[in-house]
């Protein structure tokens, strides 16, 4: 069984780019490229889905060409799955799955967009696979390339272009720092392998090298997550992009960047002393300042899918929160709450294709009054709202509830009030745009937000009813999944291994196996945690309408550090560039000025 | 002086790091952008080669007699060669992003063309 | 509209914090050790197991063996910028692009190129044609590999457009056949990379005979793999070129 598991990991990044080479042929009809794709989709989420429960108490290796272990030293490329990267491959492949489904039935996109889809899963499998620090640079660089030709590809929409070349200098720059720390580490450690760099900075003493090295490797992520002040570029991309990719880089490709910095925090940096706590406050402001940041500009927001872009934004935040615990149960917080996240708002970015596809537009100004024409629709978002703001028992109630736990371990209870406002002022948000949608609210001319329009041409006539199953089903998935007991077991065996940096560099390097850790309990069905999800339901039920009836009507009343807020959004390539530069020196500062010199 | 040998190249390619992104934080035309990012991007390159380089090593190919000095660190060369691809690519792309801003707004000006907003 | 005195504030904002950046990335380069990695067992290994599987040029040896993952990586940002680029660049309405520019015109010649230019340029044309070919196949040998190759395959094409010959350019190069060849390079890559998960236990195994260090065929798969690269950039690099050659920009030209 392990033998066969071993031989099924280098699948999962090759199978889609082998189907990805064969789509590529010239003149494909489009029936056959939309079967390959989503087959060959399918077929990979599968094989992860098999994959899983074999992996989940024991990491398999695999080593890309046979190039083990020489002399003690990891020579080649390997491919670690473990619970958390091959959970997250699977769900990735069951999102890129529908995604590429609601593609086909719509008739959005091209050729290329299933090509460059396929590429996408390709390289979050490798980047979530890979055992090598250049691996997962080669990989995460693939996958920024692919996201911006597959937003640029869409060239209907005029706010596609300044999106996509923002967010390409935005995510490059942010690679280039990654890469310069990447180099850094190499020299410092001698050797790209993650475990291995980690057993050799294992309580060595930390210096100013490695402090510089580590705020570039992880604020490079950092950008490439979209943490404050770094997510400026992917809300205009999110916005700009297909709706199902819109949906797939808030509930993927933003979190792997978060695993990024959990899996090299804990298996690179996390034996040098002193180190870990530099880092721990620095990635736990930035985080929350995103969730914080991010709902409140999705409820400012005037147009759908931007509305949701900050709110995936704000959601990356509240996992970033439960990343920097550092944890077990921190990182099985983040898990289900990431997994939770992901289903709703794909399924949500569905639901505004759908709108868009049948009402025109997505701008709350002209579409007041007309959600009685796609009743369903306007359900599937009431839905949604309750989910983003936490209603029990969705993922996104039972990743706040287990990080409740891990929060109040670290004595760190006093971020759970903010996270919890985080999520209610995302679930307001949708619940705002839903009372202007069903009672026809006027929303008044706002001289801040410019949004560009994009109209499809006729598509309504083509777009089948049946559309809306997927959606249904991924808000399904997403709410009920915590149900099932053994699934909660899954994430907390998997956080626990993911968190124990000696059975990481004993499973790559070939050494004895640590013995076992205990699993966290994850346990979501507290007393005290079901009320305040609750809550948050309730409160966004009474913000989101209270806000469209009153607030909108009467701008003015929009206080000033809102309107400020909005303002810093400028979507202006050299204000994101300047604000990158402010957050990467701002992490090359803190880490320098706490890092204890050895 | 053989310090100031080795990590001179790094500096160098700190330096258009640098220098790039204040290029890309103050243009005013797009194909500059794209310049501004390759030049950065060349500084990263840079930086990795002075990782791998050491003073008196000899190119990393076997060729030719390379006299017992020791070989240059070929997977720096390797990773720099690979990033060199990745940086064509973002290029490539980016240069066409151009184009088409060009076609479509009739500007190459990042400040006239930045539809979202707020 | 960016007010006038905010684009000031924001240049002084910037030159702060790259100055923080900058003071902060200078600390951390001159705080590395002293001995590099060039003498490190990493890099002597790999070095070593290069040379062991007939590779003289070790940097081809990690590329196309050792760490051959990340070629392929590398190579599949070159394959999604070419598809992209297409879907970027193709005609859309009211844009008014041209469908094809004058110089691609039947009958029209190509902007006037001097007559120097013109026969150096094509008499350039054979000889950069056998150096692709040459840097291709000996990158196990010497100084070369895949990558180089298809950048001079380009190279030799750039030659043609050079000396005036649009049209033998785009007649050499069909589009269909260039997608078809990126199917070739990838779609070859990964077969060679299953065979050895098939025959060798592990992706991209090296599973051909080594042969003897220094011949053209030698090094098992590392000039196979070679090859397909250079099919595959080659390709992308030609419609990715050729995709902005398709773009008009003579208009703007006084005709």
């Amino acid at each position: 069984m392990v033998d066969a598991a071993e031989r099924v990991v280098p699948l999962l990044v090759v199978l889609p780019i082998m189907a990805a080479a064969v789509v590529r042929l010239p003149n494909l009809p489009g029936r056959v490229v939309a079967g390959f794709s989503i087959g060959s989709s399918a077929a990979m989420a599968g094989l992860a889905l098999w994959l899983l429960p074999i992996v989940i108490d024991t990491p398999v290796v695999h080593v890309v060409g046979g190039w083990g272990v020489r002399e003690g030293l990891v020579v080649g490329i390997s491919l670690v799955a473990d619970g958390l990267a091959v959970g997250f491959v699977a769900l990735t492949g069951v999102l890129v799955t529908t995604g590429l489904g609601y593609l086909a039935a719509s008739h959005e996109g091209h050729a290329a967009t299933d090509v460059l889809t396929l590429l996408i899963l390709a390289a979050v499998a490798g980047f979530l696979l890979a055992g090598d620090i250049f691996t997962m640079f080669v990989f995460m660089e693939l996958f920024g390339i692919a996201v911006y030709a597959v937003t640029a590809g869409k060239v209907e929409d005029p706010a596609a272009l300044p999106a996509a070349i923002n967010v390409a200098v935005i995510s490059t720059i942010g690679a280039v720092l990654f890469l310069t720390g990447v180099g850094l580490l190499y020299r410092l450690t001698g050797t790209p392998n993650i475990a291995q760099s980690g057993a050799v900075l294992t309580d060595t003493p930390p210096h100013a090298a490695l402090a510089v090295t580590t705020a570039l490797v992880l604020g490079g992520l950092a950008v490439k997550t979209g943490l404050v002040p770094f997510h400026f570029a992917h809300a205009d991309l999110h916005t700009a992009s297909w709706s199902p990719h819109a949906g797939l880089l808030g509930a993927v490709m933003l979190p792997i960047g978060l695993y990024g910095i959990g899996r090299l925090q804990i298996s690179v940096f996390g034996g040098v002393p002193g180190l870990d706590e530099a880092v721990r406050p620095v990635l736990l402001v930035a985080a929350l300042t995103t969730a914080l940041v991010g709902g409140a500009m999705a409820l400012m927001q005037d147009q759908l899918k931007r509305m949701l872009a900050f709110s995936s934004i704000s959601h990356v935040g509240i996992a970033g929160v439960a990343v920097a615990f550092g944890t077990a149960s921190g990182t099985a917080a983040a898990a289900v709450y990431v997994v939770g996240h992901g289903f709703v708002k794909v399924g949500l970015m569905l639901v505004a294709g759908v709108v868009l596809h049948r009402l025109g537009t997505l701008q709350l100004s002209e579409l007041a009054g007309r959600g009685r024409e796609v009743p369903v629709a306007v359900g599937l978002l009431t839905v949604g709202a309750a989910l983003l703001a936490g209603m029990p028992p969705s993922g996104l109630f039972a990743g706040k509830a287990v990080m409740t736990g891990a929060a109040e371990e670290l004595g760190l209870g006093w971020v759970m009030p903010l996270v919890y406002l985080a999520a209610v002022l995302t679930g307001a948000a949708v619940a705002r745009a839903v009372s202007h949608l069903w009672f026809g609210w006027p929303v008044p001319e706002d001289d801040i937000g410019i949004v560009a329009e994009h109209r499809p041409e006729e598509l309504a006539s083509r777009s089948p009813r049946v559309l809306l199953a997927l959606p249904i089903a991924l808000l399904g998935i997403g709410s009920l999944l915590p149900l099932s007991g053994s699934y909660l077991a899954g994430v907390g065996e998997a956080a626990a291994a993911a968190v124990d940096r000696e059975l990481y560099v004993a499973t790559v390097t070939g050494g004895p196996p640590p013995e076992v850790t205990a699993s966290p309990q994850v346990e979501p069905w507290t007393a005290t945690s079901i009320a305040p999800g609750v809550a948050g339901v309730v409160g966004a039920a009474v913000l989101g309408p209270w806000i469209a009836a009153r607030w909108r009507r009467e701008p003015h009343l929009l206080s000033a550090p809102a309107r400020g807020l909005r303002r810093l959004h400028t979507g202006l390539v050299n204000d994101q560039v300047t604000w990158l530069t402010v957050g990467i020196a701002g992490w090359c500062l803190w880490l320098l000025v706490t890092v204890p010199a050895g | 002086m053989s310090r100031v040998v080795e990590v001179l190249p790094m500096l160098v390619g700190l330096w258009l790091l640098l220098v790039g992104m204040y290029g890309a934080a103050t243009t005013r035309h797009l194909v500059h952008l794209v310049v501004c990012v390759s030049i950065l991007h060349s500084g990263a390159w840079l930086l990795l080669l002075g990782v791998g380089h050491r003073p008196g090593v000899t190119a990393p190919t076997l060729d030719e007699d390379v006299g017992g000095r020791v070989l240059a660190d070929p997977v720096v060369q390797a990773l720099a060669v690979t990033d060199v691809v990745v940086g064509a690519a973002v290029t490539a792309l980016l240069i066409a992003l151009t184009f088409r801003v060009k076609r479509r707004f009739g500007e190459l000006d990042p400040r006239e063309v930045h539809v979202l907003r707020g | 509209m960016t007010p006038p005195g905010m684009a000031a504030t924001r240049t002084g904002i910037f030159l702060v914090a790259a100055s923080v950046l900058g003071v902060a990335l200078v600390h951390g380069v001159l705080g590395l050790p002293t001995d590099a990695t060039a003498d490190g067992p990493y890099a002597r290994t790999l070095a070593e197991l290069a040379i062991g599987q007939r590779s003289l040029n070790t940097v081809s040896g990690v590329l196309f063996d050792l760490r051959s993952l990340d070629t392929l990586g590398e190579a599949l940002a070159l394959f999604a910028a070419a598809a992209g680029l297409q879907v970027v660049l193709s005609e859309h309405e009211g844009e008014g692009r041209v469908p094809t520019p004058r110089y691609a015109r039947p009958g029209r010649t190509a902007p006037p190129t001097s007559d120097a230019v013109r026969t150096i340029a094509l008499a350039f044309v054979p000889f950069v044609t056998a150096l692709a070919l040459v840097v291709t196949l000996r990158g196990h040998l010497g100084v070369g590999g895949g990558l180089q190759g298809g950048a001079l395959g380009l190279a030799a094409l750039a030659l043609v457009f050079l000396g005036g010959r649009y049209q033998a350019q785009r007649r050499l190069t069909p589009m269909a056949a260039l997608d078809a060849e990126e199917t070739v390079g990838i779609g070859g890559y990964v077969a060679l990379g299953l065979a050895g998960l098939a025959v060798g236990g592990s992706l991209l195994a090296n599973v051909l005979p080594l042969g003897t260090p220094g011949q053209l065929l030698s090094a098992g798969t590392i000039g196979v793999l070679s090859l397909l690269i250079a099919l595959e950039a080659r390709a992308a690099l030609l419609l990715i070129v050729i995709e902005a050659q398709e773009e008009p920009f003579e208009r703007e030209l006084p005709s």
